[in-house]
């Protein structure tokens, strides 16, 4: 088996937002066709990495390099290019309708000013066809669902045809099956078109089934990572998701209390 | 859209037609050609009833396009150059040149007011913008802008004031608004500055709908954002500042207009709601012009007063129907 290819790598990063630091030294990298998740508590810094990959906040320190480039050598538009965010942001001001959102995710393909072509339309068509979102075309962002927004918006991240997509939380707020089945798109998109997917979830047992590799972050500890059958078997996520008062087991998913047991 | 051209010229032919002073259509036609039998109709067709329907059109352009670019890029309903003080700024900087002529040594004429109103326009844009980003929430940043308003009446008092009466009523008879005040020269500035306005929104028109998804997937999507604000800005405090110095404040139209074309063609497709708005702006403005010009009465209304009338309450009935206006 071949080794699989590295799109992105960061090596002592350290983010946070102004002079104030979140994580430091974090040494990271992600693969072709990999599902990472993201797991950690609130605060503890996965939206900031995100927004840090994404190049919507300037890392304090170390370096990152997308495809063997340095990330400050990119334009705003060739990022783009490479790669695509779904943020937590609700979309408030959109009576767009859910075509032109797509159009709207190929302007780093465009010329300027001009309509959209036949590869256009191809690249929309294919995330379509892979979101399963042909019905609501051409319905307004406001008038779907929040399962249904949701797939729209991983739907403009593939058409801006990246290596990779970062995602943050983007099963929050949904019902069980939609849960389920924006995780098994994830996984089909990673393996389908080879792209890496960076996702922070705080969905363990959802993370558990379907992630290629956990980063696992917690406060001013360095981040782990591995598989998600290593972290379970070395304890390392219980380390995560336990404080004094309760325990969390993963296996059976149950919540002990600690005066519970006393 | 073919369907709003139409309207636009018969209201534009409606326009000139109708006037304090009754003209047999067949004279108004017969103006246009070199022998006409009337030397007087002929004058207030030529000289008084064309230009003030170019105005129209230029203002009803101008103005929509300003609010929608600004509800684009505060990603609030309810802003538009009159609400968020950007015409108090405006009125600001005409003031200061009228009644402030005698202190500094510049000549009061359409190019100066121009540069005052445009300077005044772009002075207080910049600070409500600065503002915006402090403030996030739709109320707070209106609270604001009518703080603008209030604190640039209170300035345009103290130099009324000190101003000599001549002064105080030229300003006065501006405040009112007015189309018809503009003459074939002055049309010779205002008509390519709203044009090359209207371009340039058209060119921002897909960078637009991407801003309308928020900063974060604007500038994911390879946005230059800071450059999409600045021409934002640019263009508002030029069109925004041209037109109030030409024709006073005028109300409503800015914030109204986008409104009524999402309404009426059910899109927030830039690409599209660009022309439509400008369309939808003309013959607004051309409407109310030919509702201020009461049937048998000489004196004409105050354009600001009409388009007060009917904007303030368009506005309260939005709010009303649509209960929050986030989702436009």
């Amino acid at each position: 088996m071949s080794e699989p290819k590295t799109i992105l790598e960061a090596q002592n990063l350290t983010i946070g937002y102004g002079k104030k630091t979140i994580q430091s030294g974090l040494d990271i990298s992600l693969n072709e066709g990999e599902v990472v998740c993201l797991l950690g508590q609130n605060g503890v810094g996965k939206t900031t990495l995100l927004q840090t990959l994404a190049g919507l906040t300037e890392p304090i320190g170390g370096s990152i390099q997308i495809r063997d480039r340095q990330f400050e050598d990119y334009s705003r538009l060739e990022l783009a290019k490479t790669l695509g965010i779904v943020t937590t942001k609700k979309i408030t001001a959109a009576g767009l309708t859910v075509l032109e959102v797509l159009i709207s995710g190929r302007y780093p393909h465009q010329q300027w000013m001009s309509s959209p072509n036949d590869t256009d339309f191809e690249s929309i068509n294919r995330a379509v066809t892979l979101t399963k979102i042909k019905y609501i075309l051409d319905s307004k962002l406001t008038e779907l669902s929040d399962g249904q927004r949701q797939k729209v918006m991983i739907a403009r991240a593939l058409v801006q045809d990246g290596h990779i997509i970062l995602l943050d939380e983007p099963t929050a707020h949904l019902d069980l099956n939609n849960r389920i089945e924006i995780i098994r798109l994830l996984k089909e998109i990673s393996s389908k078109g080879k792209k890496a997917l960076l996702i922070s979830t705080h969905e363990i047992n959802l993370a558990l089934q379907f992630a290629d590799k956990l980063w696992l972050m917690d406060f001013s500890k360095p981040m782990i990572q591995g598989t998600p059958d290593d972290l379970l078997n070395s304890g390392e996520l219980n380390k995560i998701f336990h404080t004094d008062d309760f325990k969390y087991d993963f296996l059976t998913g149950k919540i002990t209390f600690k005066d519970e047991t006393k | 859209m073919g369907w709003s051209f139409i309207a636009l010229i018969a209201l534009s032919v409606g326009d000139i037609i109708i006037g304090p002073v009754d003209i047999p259509i067949g004279e108004i036609f017969a103006s246009f050609s070199v022998g006409s039998s009337n030397a007087t109709w002929q004058s207030i067709v030529i000289d008084f009833r064309v230009p003030k329907v170019l105005t129209a059109i230029s203002v009803g352009i101008a103005l929509s396009i300003c609010g929608l670019q600004m509800q684009t890029l505060f990603r609030n309903a309810l802003a538009g150059p009159f609400v968020l003080g950007i015409s108090s700024g405006a009125s600001l900087g005409v003031a200061i040149l009228i009644m402030g002529v005698g202190f500094i040594q510049i000549p009061l004429n359409s190019f100066t007011t121009v540069t005052a109103a445009c300077l005044g326009a772009l002075l207080i844009f910049m600070v409500v913008l600065l503002l915006s980003y402090k403030v996030k929430d739709t109320t707070s940043l209106l609270i604001v802008g009518l703080m603008f308003g209030a604190a640039v009446g209170a300035v345009v008092s103290i130099l009324q004031y000190f101003g000599n009466p001549d002064e105080i009523q030229t300003y006065l008879v501006w405040t009112f608004g007015s189309l018809t005040g503009v003459n074939w020269s002055e049309l010779s500035i205002l008509i390519p500055i709203v044009a090359i306005g209207f371009v340039m929104v058209l060119v921002l028109a897909s960078q637009l709908n991407i801003v309308l998804l928020g900063d974060q997937y604007a500038l994911s999507s390879g946005i230059n954002l800071n450059l999409v604000r600045y021409m934002v800005i640019t263009i508002t405090s030029l069109l925004a500042g041209t037109i109030t110095a030409f024709c006073g404040p005028i109300a409503f139209i800015g914030i109204a207009v986008p409104h009524i074309s999402r309404l009426i063609f059910n899109t927030s497709d830039h690409r599209q709601l660009v022309p439509l708005v400008a369309l939808t702006g003309a013959s607004v403005m051309l409407v109310c012009d030919i509702l201020s010009q009461l049937p048998g009465m000489v004196q004409v209304l105050p354009i600001n007063a009409v388009t007060s009338i009917f904007g303030a309450p368009l506005i309260i009935w939005l709010i009303v129907r649509r209960k929050n206006l986030q989702a436009f």
